[in-house]
């Protein structure tokens, strides 16, 4: 049986699913229907400040065997419902970082630097339309690309990256993110330095966890959970309850937000943002194809390609930054992009791009059906790889997520809308409660409260100094990954030092790092000599 | 004199604090080297890392020393962060003591026994939640009333229940620290 036989087979297995739930009478294929649970429940999850699909997905899976089981039947309804949270929560994280300034992931810090302004200006709901358009659009090329192409870039990417390379782009991105993300590339590095620094705190091979002065609670060092909600939600919480206190003593009251002009988004108005959709929606759909980096690589990428197009094609109109729509749709184009090619890698390596991969690689671990690796893309000689079927089951539940999204996503994220109405301050002190029952569900220790009001002052302070937060919280997810990735090339080379350049790919991946660091320094330079 | 900006000032304290690392803290509390031997090969070490991520905050925080520009839009408010400070002390010693004592008051059996049981679940979440959103909202707003403290009590008891009920894995703080 050739591709198009497995491609056919994996959609039936979704339609003509003998596992079937009755709805008024009338029977849907049971995938369906947890796909259409897990949007409208993931969109809820997202919208709601202080939680985040990863948080939902991670309740759910156990709850889901414990009803579906672990055979092969249990696969599909059960990453349909996980693929459901996953798109669901991606365009729903958008209302917080849109109308609150309090992205629940990184990914979302990008959309809150044209959100936020856009609401303050009284258009909070055009925003949330244009999120919803952008992230949709870049959804569905990711899933058009990923039916038509992921077995020959499964097979591409298993091939051409190894140890070194998977190393070489860990530190580009850390070099883009902390270059491309604020004001000044020293705050961004500085930011880097910080958060790597945090993350090597209570890791390590040797016995001893290292630089824990020997405190047993750091011992596992600081959980992830505790880290990134206390820097981004609870940091943030503490900037806007200062501000709100500026504004009552200067003002004598508070700002409500108003919308103002017509919410709509017109067809010259979408039109107008398709390059910087098509722009990000490739950009999301390439970083997904390769392992390890994830969304927020591609979120920032997608921006700061379209703030380049945007000040160069259109200086005239609102930059980047300043409530630009076409800001928005960059960034939640890319990073909605990446969740369709991100199971290129998760399918074929086994190596999730973003904390939600690695849910749905949990599921496959549980139950049975698909292993992922490099047989799940071999064509046999005789017969149908069955994991090849499921594999395109999945696609094909990841497609049918996408058209419900089209159909329904807009209008759950416009219904989460009505948060804006409710005082912001009683808004974000129970935003700070839902996030700190949100981190003692995961980490089960009153420990874990204190260290994250300890990482909410970081970021109060960050904030005020005017030190991007994303390049630390970025830094402390990959951290980690780089040090294993470099520990397994040096050793996978021989104890090579040199093992960043051993082949021509991870050479030239370093040069463009190299280039990233020196560009605004050379840049400031020029500038300098010129005004001399 | 030299007069250092905000941002200089910031660098050079952060500089301090990175070479001061690299000498004393690395050394004394990593185990191993930037590279050791392991069965007679070359293996990377649990310092290399640390000393990576410190070696960037040094060079970025020497940077922002040797960079004059003195732009500064906002400051931090420390009254601002001693008060929420203070405030979560109190608001976390309640939320983790008040069940457990209470339950002493009225109960023979350890708290162990009824952290997962109605009313004694819920007394130190509530209380300290509901203490939490009212200090924090008459932080930002610089006043007091009782109508504010009511709707933290009803915010506090929807959020208890909407976690407790469907999930019966899930305790609410501080019940699984028992």
């Amino acid at each position: 049986m050739d591709m198009f036989d497995h491609i056919l087979l994996g959609i039936q297995s979704v339609f003509l699913s003998d596992n079937s739930t009755s709805i008024l009478g009338i029977s849907f294929p049971t995938a369906i229907v947890m796909v259409v649970i897990g949007l409208i429940v993931g969109t809820l999850v997202g919208a709601t400040p202080g939680l985040a699909g990863p948080m939902a997905m991670a309740v759910a899976l156990p709850i889901l065997i414990s009803i579906f089981g672990y055979d092969r039947s249990a696969l599909l309804p059960v990453l349909g419902f996980l693929i459901g949270i996953m798109k669901g929560s991606t365009i729903g994280g958008a209302v917080p970082a849109i109308l609150f300034n309090t992205p629940g992931t990184p990914d979302a810090v990008m959309t809150t630097l044209d959100g936020t302004p856009m609401t303050r200006a009284g258009q909070p709901y055009k925003a949330l339309r244009t999120a919803h358009f952008s992230s949709v659009m870049g959804d569905s090329f990711s899933d058009i690309i990923l039916f038509i192409c992921a077995p020959f870039l499964a097979l591409f990417v298993e091939y051409y990256l190894d140890l070194p390379e998977k190393a070489a782009l860990i530190i580009l991105s850390l070099a883009f993110i902390s270059v491309l993300v604020g004001n000044r590339p020293d705050k961004g590095f500085l930011s880097l330095g910080l958060g790597l620094f945090i993350a090597y705190i209570g890791s390590g091979e040797d016995f001893y966890p290292r630089l824990t002065g020997d405190i047993p609670a750091l011992a596992d060092g600081f959980p992830l959970a505790v880290v990134i909600l206390g820097v981004l939600i609870v940091g943030e919480v503490f900037t806007s309850l200062d501000d709100i206190g500026h504004e009552i003593r200067h003002s004598g009251e508070i700002k409500q937000i108003k919308q103002i002009g017509s919410d709509h988004l017109t067809l010259t108005e979408r039109l107008r943002m398709l390059p910087y959709i098509g722009k990000s929606a490739l950009i999301g759909t390439v970083i997904g194809a390769l392992p390890g980096i994830g969304s927020t690589m591609a979120a920032t990428l997608g921006y700061a390609a379209g703030r380049k197009r945007h000040a160069k094609v259109h200086p005239d109109r609102v930059q980047f930054g300043k409530g630009a729509p076409e800001g928005i749709a960059a960034t939640e184009s890319a990073n909605s992009a990446v969740s369709g090619a991100n199971l290129i890698p998760v399918l074929s390596l086994g190596i999730p791009g973003n904390v939600a991969a690695v849910f749905l690689l949990l599921a496959m671990d549980s139950i049975d059906g698909l292993n992922p690796g490099p047989a799940v893309f071999k064509i046999p000689n005789t017969g149908i790889n069955s994991e090849m079927v499921m594999a395109f089951g999945l696609f094909t539940l990841m497609a049918l997520a996408n058209a419900i999204n089209w159909v329904i996503g807009g209008r759950l994220m416009r219904m989460m809308g009505v948060m804006i109405r409710v005082p912001k301050q009683i808004l974000l002190p129970t935003v700070l409660v839902l996030t700190l029952l949100g981190v003692y569900a995961q980490e089960s220790s009153m420990s874990a409260l204190i260290m994250l009001v300890g990482f909410g002052v970081l970021g109060y302070i960050m904030r005020r100094l005017d030190i991007t937060v994303l390049p630390f919280v970025i830094a402390f997810i990959l951290g980690r990954s780089l040090e294993s990735t470099v520990r397994q090339a040096f050793a996978a080379t021989g104890s090579d030092p040199w093992f960043l350049f051993s082949s021509s790919i991870s050479a030239f991946i370093i040069s463009a790092a190299v280039i990233v660091i020196l560009y605004p320094i050379l840049t400031r330079l020029k500038k300098k000599i010129q005004n001399d | 004199m030299l007069r250092l900006s905000r941002d200089q000032k910031l660098g050079a304290m952060l500089l301090v604090f990175a070479v001061l690392a690299l000498i004393f803290w690395v050394p004394i509390d990593i185990d191993t080297g930037i590279v050791e031997k392991v069965r007679r090969r070359i293996a990377i070490g649990d310092a290399l890392a640390p000393v990576f991520a410190l070696c960037i905050l040094g060079a970025s925080a020497l940077a922002m020393l040797l960079n004059r520009t003195t732009k500064q839009d906002q400051s931090i408010n420390w009254r601002f962060l001693l008060t929420i400070s203070i405030s979560f002390g109190l608001v976390l010693s309640v939320m983790r003591y008040l069940g457990p004592v209470v339950s002493d008051l009225f109960n023979d059996e350890s708290y162990r026994a009824l952290r997962d049981t109605a009313p004694w679940k819920y007394i130190g979440f509530i209380t300290g939640s509901t203490a939490l959103i009212t200090i924090l909202s008459s932080l930002a707003e610089r006043s007091f009333n009782v109508r504010r403290l009511w709707i933290a009590l009803i915010i506090s008891v929807v959020l208890a229940l909407i976690y407790d009920l469907p999930f019966k894995t899930l305790l609410l703080p501080p019940n699984s620290d028992y």
